[in-house]
C-alpha cells in the first residue's frame, strides 16, 4: 500500500517537473517556469545536504559556502571572457563543459579542505565550524571589490553547450531537471551502496563501526565532498539561472535554508528534500507577495515540521526511511 | 587434541602489567592475563571490578597508563580501534551496540564488509552480493535468528539483540572474541539458550567471557579468572576457583548482583 502510495507520489511529482513548462504556457503564468526551476535547482542542494546530514548525521551548517563558490566560479570565468582580461594566463571559456566542471573541481578542493579540518570534531562543534568556514567564504566574497563586492556581479550571458541552447528557459530548465533526476539517482546509488553501508552505519553507531574496523573519517570526508559537490553544481546552476552572483549565496541563511528544506522534506530520503524544496520555494513565493516578513510565517511551520513531523513529507508519506 | 595444542601454542592474547587509572580510581591494576588458542577463558568479579575497562583496553577504545598487549605475539598497546579489530577481533558490547535502522541481516553484511575496514566502492549494493548474503544467513541461523533476518535491528527483543551482536562477531571470522556479559538481561531460557550457543562456539574461536552468570561460567569456562578492584587475584580452572577460600571470600561469597 505505501510502496503504492510512494510510487504515485513520485510518478506524480516527476510529472509536474517534466510539464511545468507546459503547464506554464496554458496558464499563461511566466512565472510558474522560473519558480520550477528554482525548485529543481535548489532541489540538488538539497539531494546533496541529505546525503550527509540524513544518512551521515552530518548538520553541515555551511553548505551555502559550496553553492555561493559555484556560483563565483561560473560568474567570475564569465566576468573575465566577457571582458577579454585573462585570468592567470587563461583566456576563459563559455562553454559549460569547460567552466562547469572547473567550477565543481574548486567546491571539491574547498571541501577536502574544509573536510579535513572539521571533520576531526562532531556534534555542537562540528556545526560551528563549518559555519565558521562559511562565513570566511562569505567575507572573502564581499570583499572581492573587482567582482563587484557587496553588490555581487551580472553574467551576460548563460554558459553555452553543444546543441543545446540554454538561453531558452525551457531548454535550460528541463537540463536543470536532467541533472536533478540524474543526481539523484547517482546519490540513491551511492547510499545503497558498500560505501553507503559505512557511511550509514558511523551515523547509527560509531563506535560498532570503529569496533568493526571502519576509520571513520575518510569515509565522512568522502561523503561531505560529494555532497559539495552536488551543492555547487546548484550554485552553477542558479548563476546560470538568474544570470547573477551575490555574496548572499553564501550566507549562513542560505546554508539555513538548505538544512531546512532537508528536514521539511524528512532526513534521509533523497525524496523527501525534493518535495521539500518544492513545498519550500513555493511558501517562500507565495508568503513573500503576501509579507516581506514571510520567515515570521516559514519559521513557525518548520518548527512545527521538526516537533512532529520526525521524518518529514517522506516521513508523512511513506512512513519510513527509504534508503 | 585442541587440549594439547593451546597448551604448546603461544597465547593468542597476552596482557602483561596493564594499568589505567581514572583519577584515583584505578580501574585496571597491574592486569596480566593470557588466553589461549581455542580457550574460553571467564573473566569474572563484581560490579566495578574493571572488567569492561579492560575490555575497552584490549579493543584500543582506551589507551593503558601502563603495560603491554600483544595480540598473536604482536604488541598491539598503540594500535588504533579500527586497525586493532582488522587483526581479528570480534566484540560484544555490555550495552549492545548495533545499527538500530539496518535490518539484522545489514547489520552482520556490515561486519563481513569491514574485515578490512570496508570498501569506497559506490556502485554495487552489498546486499546483491549473493556470497556475503548467503554466509550472513549462515551466520544468523546458527545463533537462532534465521527467521528473523529482514527485522530491523531496532525492533528485536532485547535477547534477540544479544544474539545478533554476536552473529556480527562471528561474521568477522575473528582470531579472538570477546563477550562482555551476553547473559545480561536475559530471562532463564534464554541464557539457557545462549549457554547453548556460546557451548557450540567454544573451541572454535578463543574467547573472553565476562559474565556474572556463575552456572553458566562454571559449565563453560576452561579457565576463569577473578578481577577485584583492578586487580586479578587468582586465575585457574573452575574446579580450582571454586575451591580458592580467597575467591570464595572475596566474591562468590556474597552473591554477585546482575
Ligand atoms: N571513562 C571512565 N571514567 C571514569 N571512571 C570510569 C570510566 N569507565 C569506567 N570507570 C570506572 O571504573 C570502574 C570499573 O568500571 P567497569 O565498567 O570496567 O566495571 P565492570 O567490572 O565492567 O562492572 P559491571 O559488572 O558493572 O559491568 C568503575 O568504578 C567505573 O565507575
Ligand atoms: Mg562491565
Amino acid at each position: 500500500m505505501t510502496s503504492r502510495l510512494r510510487l504515485a507520489v513520485i510518478a506524480g511529482g516527476l510529472l509536474f517537473l517534466l510539464a511545468a513548462p507546459y503547464l506554464a504556457q496554458v496558464t499563461g503564468s511566466a512565472g510558474l517556469l522560473g519558480l520550477a526551476n528554482r525548485i529543481a535547482i535548489y532541489a540538488i542542494a538539497a539531494v546533496s545536504l541529505d546525503l550527509i546530514l540524513g544518512y551521515g548525521a552530518l548538520v553541515s551548517f555551511g553548505h551555502a559556502m559550496f553553492f555561493g563558490l559555484g556560483g563565483y566560479a561560473v560568474g567570475i570565468v564569465a566576468f573575465h571572457t566577457g571582458a577579454g582580461e585573462p585570468m592567470l594566463g587563461w583566456q576563459g571559456s563559455n562553454a559549460a563543459l569547460i567552466v562547469w566542471p572547473l567550477a565543481l573541481v574548486a567546491c571539491a578542493l574547498l571541501a577536502a579542505i574544509v573536510g579535513t579540518l572539521s571533520l576531526k570534531t562532531s556534534g555542537v562543534q562540528f556545526i560551528m565550524i563549518t559555519l565558521a568556514f562559511a562565513q570566511m567564504v562569505f567575507f572573502v566574497l564581499v570583499s572581492l571589490q573587482s567582482y563587484g563586492g557587496d553588490d555581487g556581479l551580472l553574467l551576460d550571458r548563460r554558459n553555452t553547450l553543444p546543441f543545446i541552447d540554454l538561453s531558452r528557459p525551457t531548454t535550460f530548465y528541463y537540463v536543470c531537471v536532467a541533472l536533478l533526476i540524474g543526481w539523484t539517482a547517482f546519490c540513491a546509488r551511492v547510499v545503497n551502496s558498500r560505501f553507503g553501508l559505512v557511511l550509514q552505519a558511523l551515523r547509527q553507531s560509531e563506535r560498532r563501526a570503529i569496533n568493526l574496523g571502519v576509520d571513520p573519517f575518510p569515509f565522512r570526508l568522502t561523503a561531505f565532498i560529494i555532497s559539495a559537490i552536488g551543492t555547487g553544481l546548484a550554485g552553477v546552476l542558479w548563476a546560470n539561472y538568474a544570470r547573477f552572483v551575490s555574496p548572499d549565496m553564501a550566507a549562513w541563511s542560505k546554508s539555513g535554508e538548505f538544512i531546512a528544506i532537508v528536514v521539511l522534506g524528512g532526513l534521509g530520503t533523497l525524496l523527501g528534500p525534493i518535495a521539500g524544496a518544492a513545498v519550500f520555494i513555493a511558501l517562500e513565493q507565495i508568503l513573500s507577495i503576501w509579507t516581506e516578513h514571510w520567515m515570521i510565517v516559514m519559521g513557525p511551520i518548520l518548527t512545527l515540521v521538526a516537533l512532529f513531523g520526525r521524518r518529514g513529507i517522506a516521513g508523512r508519506l511513506f512512513g519510513e526511511r527509504n534508503g | 587434541m585442541a587440549e594439547l595444542s593451546s597448551q604448546q601454542q603461544a597465547p593468542i592474547l597476552a596482557i602483561d602489567g596493564l594499568r589505567k587509572a581514572f583519577g584515583a580510581l584505578v580501574a585496571t591494576d597491574d592486569v596480566t592475563l593470557d588466553i589461549r588458542a581455542g580457550e574460553l577463558h571467564a573473566l569474572i568479579g563484581p560490579n566495578g571490578a574493571g572488567k569492561s575497562t579492560l575490555i575497552t583496553q584490549i579493543c584500543g577504545e582506551l589507551k593503558p597508563d601502563a603495560g603491554r598487549i600483544l595480540f598473536d605475539g604482536r604488541d598491539v598497546t598503540r594500535l588504533r580501534p579500527h586497525l586493532r579489530s582488522r587483526l581479528g577481533l570480534g566484540r560484544t558490547f555490555q550495552i549492545t551496540q548495533l545499527c538500530p535502522d539496518f535490518t539484522a541481516i545489514e547489520n552482520v553484511l556490515l561486519s563481513i564488509e569491514t574485515r578490512g575496514g570496508g570498501s569506497f566502492d559506490m556502485v554495487s549494493n552489498p546486499r546483491g552480493n549473493a556470497g556475503a548474503i548467503a554466509s550472513a544467513r549462515e551466520r544468523l541461523a546458527e545463533v537462532g535468528l534465521g527467521d528473523l533476518a529482514d527485522r530491523r535491528a531496532e525492533t528485536l527483543a532485547h535477547g534477540q539483540r544479544r544474539q545478533l551482536e554476536i552473529a556480527v562477531a562471528l561474521a568477522r571470522e575473528p582470531r579472538l572474541l570477546l563477550l562482555d556479559e551476553p547473559m545480561a538481561g536475559l530471562g532463564p531460557e534464554e541464557s539457557a539458550a545462549m549457554t547453548r550457543l556460546l557451548d557450540g562456539l567454544k573451541r572454535r574461536y578463543a574467547i573472553l567471557l565476562v559474565e556474572h552468570d556463575m552456572a553458566a561460567v562454571f559449565a563453560l569456562a576452561d579457565r576463569v579468572s577473578v578481577l577485584v578492584y583492578g586487580r586479578v587475584i587468582f586465575t585457574g580452572t573452575v574446579a580450582e576457583v571454586r575451591s580458592d577460600p580467597q575467591v570464595r571470600a572475596a566474591y562468590l561469597g556474597g552473591e554477585p548482583a546482575c
